[in-house]
């Protein structure tokens, strides 16, 4: 709680500080679980970000109740004994384009170095993202892989064969001015 | 009739049930319209509690169907999932509104300014409150 608080913190900091930020409302965050027994895809398209081109600063946060699972047991196993999402509302992430050029029109690839917080467990994290620069903002997507073990999410034996050790994170992030 | 056959029967209503459970949390979500009301609000109203000091109150509405009132501020798509945004009473915050997909074929209908009641399950705030699995119940033009 206390780090959501400070997450919180940072967001508001980021937003009051930088000249001009750009945000989106509506990222989408999807993650995949691939095993022999089944493959497992939630889709969160409410995702919250704000990026900052003059310091290459973002924050992201993600309510874990508003994944979308194809099936609604999965959901529920997801929230109730997974990510125990009364607990832990959220997940965020907070960190820095590394020798991001706000100069260049279209695409850059770059690093995003940060930290990722899941179940109230922070992990530094470094993420090669696409940066694209658009009419009105920008685009950024990229995807990485968390272990569950990382982050404290323990799946019942009977159903670890489901449950893949690793999960595949990927997002897309399309940013627009935000006036606050 | 024998102990016998009463095993059996009371064994096969047991797994029937059981079965008919399982495949009803198999398929998809929950239709709303079928999730009981637990509150009636404007869009102003709900953004109000997400600002203030009762904003802990809105925990009590987290995985419940709740209806909300208030003017469309935009309507975005993706993956052919609908979303309505709401105003309260300045942009800096809105509802997010994202729709069930057979909320569709309803959408030709609505614009940018149309008042909308649209009920839906409260998931929690983040800049803004977000209701998931939403239906339309009504809709009055603007003007």
């Amino acid at each position: 709680m206390g780090k959501q608080l400070l997450f919180g913190f940072a967001f508001l900091l980021l937003s009051l500080t930088a000249p001009e930020q750009f945000i989106t409302r509506q990222g989408t965050v999807t993650f995949f679980s691939y095993t022999n027994v089944e493959n497992i895809q939630a889709t969160n398209n409410q995702v919250l970000s704000l990026f900052s081109p003059s310091d290459s600063g973002i924050a992201v946060s993600i309510l874990m109740r508003a994944f979308v699972f194809e099936k609604s047991l999965m959901q529920e196993h997801f929230n109730e004994s997974y990510i125990e999402s009364d607990l832990y509302p959220q997940a965020t992430f907070e960190g820095t384009v590394v020798d991001f050029d706000p100069n260049i029109q279209g695409e850059q690839t770059r690093i995003v170095k940060g930290d990722f917080t899941l179940k109230d467990v922070t992990k530094s994290r470094e993420i090669k993202v696409k940066i694209t620069k658009t009419d009105t903002g920008y685009n950024i997507e990229g995807d990485f892989n968390v272990s569950i073990k990382d982050h404290n999410i323990k799946v019942p034996g009977l159903l670890s064969p489901n449950i893949a050790e690793t999960i595949n994170v990927s997002f897309n992030f399309q940013y627009e001015p935000y006036e606050n | 009739m024998t102990n016998r056959k009463l095993l059996i029967i009371s064994v096969i209503i047991v797994l029937g049930l059981l079965l008919g459970g399982l495949a009803f949390g198999m398929l998809g979500p929950r239709d709303t319209s079928r999730i009981k009301t637990k509150a009636k609000l404007s869009s102003k109203e709900l953004l109000q509690k997400t600002s203030r000091s009762d904003s802990l109150l809105l925990n009590d509405y987290i995985e419940k169907a709740i209806e909300v009132t208030g003017p469309i501020k935009d309507i975005t798509v993706k993956d052919n999932k609908v979303t309505i945004l709401l105003h309260g009473d300045h942009d800096s915050k809105l509802v997010i509104c994202e729709m069930q997909t057979n909320q569709n074929k309803y959408m030709d209908q609505l614009s940018e300014g149309d008042i909308v009641n649209i009920k839906g399950v409260f998931k929690g705030v983040l800049l803004d409150p977000i209701l998931l699995n939403c239906i339309l119940i009504q809709k009055s033009s603007n003007g």
